[in-house]
């Protein structure tokens, strides 16, 4: 249990990184911190391909996106962009709420928190459950995908 | 062993994010707000999986990662385009719509 929290706890500060920093490429590369220690969270539940699917998209994919977009804008104005939150205190107030809320629902709930064992040869079933089962999802998926590839594109182009 | 502790995780991250996109005045920080609290949800699904023994949480997980990337992808795509009409990101001075 020791090696979660060895992994919890810097996510969570991470996150509170994300969300506070002045500096918005600081921001950047805290998310990039967080979603690398989620791939990390992953692999404690035992869901080795989704920590891999994480790191390889969204630190992979997602933190150089962004980190083009913050590139390309500064560019564009040409000083560094710094970031400005408002409502502090009313966010946090917001916020704590629905924190409170949700570990009510927790702690208030009748079910059995405790692992039931995964099929064996665990691979080979969520192989096929993605090309069988939800083999219709997925295929509406990648079509989905090439939208985003066009609409980013046309969305992004200059001269129109 | 029990996955509390990691619902409980997925809760504080989500809470974290939420608090983001409240107070964030630049899109691509609420952008990245919004990031956390899919990432949060995506955690608690893989919890529940693990939970009942079942994968179909992991591969709604999978298809949300899929999903947000499209997202961002296109979001991006939109801030940069609003950032040359506006030269503004900040999510208060986007007034195109307001009539």
């Amino acid at each position: 249990m020791w090696i979660f929290w060895l992994i919890a706890i810097p996510l969570v500060l991470f996150a509170l990184g994300v969300v506070l920093s002045k500096n918005l490429f600081r921001s950047t590369i805290y998310l990039g911190a967080t979603l690398v220690l989620t791939a990390l969270i992953y692999l404690l539940l035992h869901a080795e391909l989704l920590g891999f699917i994480q790191i390889l998209l969204y630190t992979g994919g997602v933190a150089t996106l962004l980190v083009f977009a913050i590139m390309l804008t500064q560019r564009i104005v040409g000083e560094d962009i710094t970031q400005q939150s408002r409502g502090l205190v009313g966010g946090a107030i917001a916020s704590l709420a629905v924190l409170l809320i949700l570990f009510f629902f927790l702690g208030s709930s009748q079910l059995d928190f405790s692992v039931r064992p995964y099929p064996e040869n665990l691979n080979l079933a969520l192989g096929k459950n993605l090309f069988v089962t939800y083999v219709l999802p997925f295929e509406v998926l990648s079509v989905l995908l090439l939208a985003a590839i066009i609409g980013a594109i046309v969305m992004a182009r200059r001269d129109r | 062993m029990t996955v509390t502790p990691y619902i409980g995780l997925g809760f504080v991250l989500f809470s974290i994010g939420l608090f983001g996109v409240l107070t964030r005045r630049n899109t691509v920080g609420i952008l990245m707000a919004i990031e956390l609290m899919l990432n949060a949800s995506n955690i608690v699904l893989v919890a529940f999986s693990r939970m009942h023994g079942n994968l179909g949480g992991q591969l709604f997980a999978f298809f949300t990662i899929t999903v947000t990337v499209a997202e961002v992808a296109v979001g991006l795509a939109i801030v940069i385009q609003v950032f040359r009409l506006k030269k503004t990101i900040h999510a208060d001075e986007i007034t195109l719509l307001k009539g």
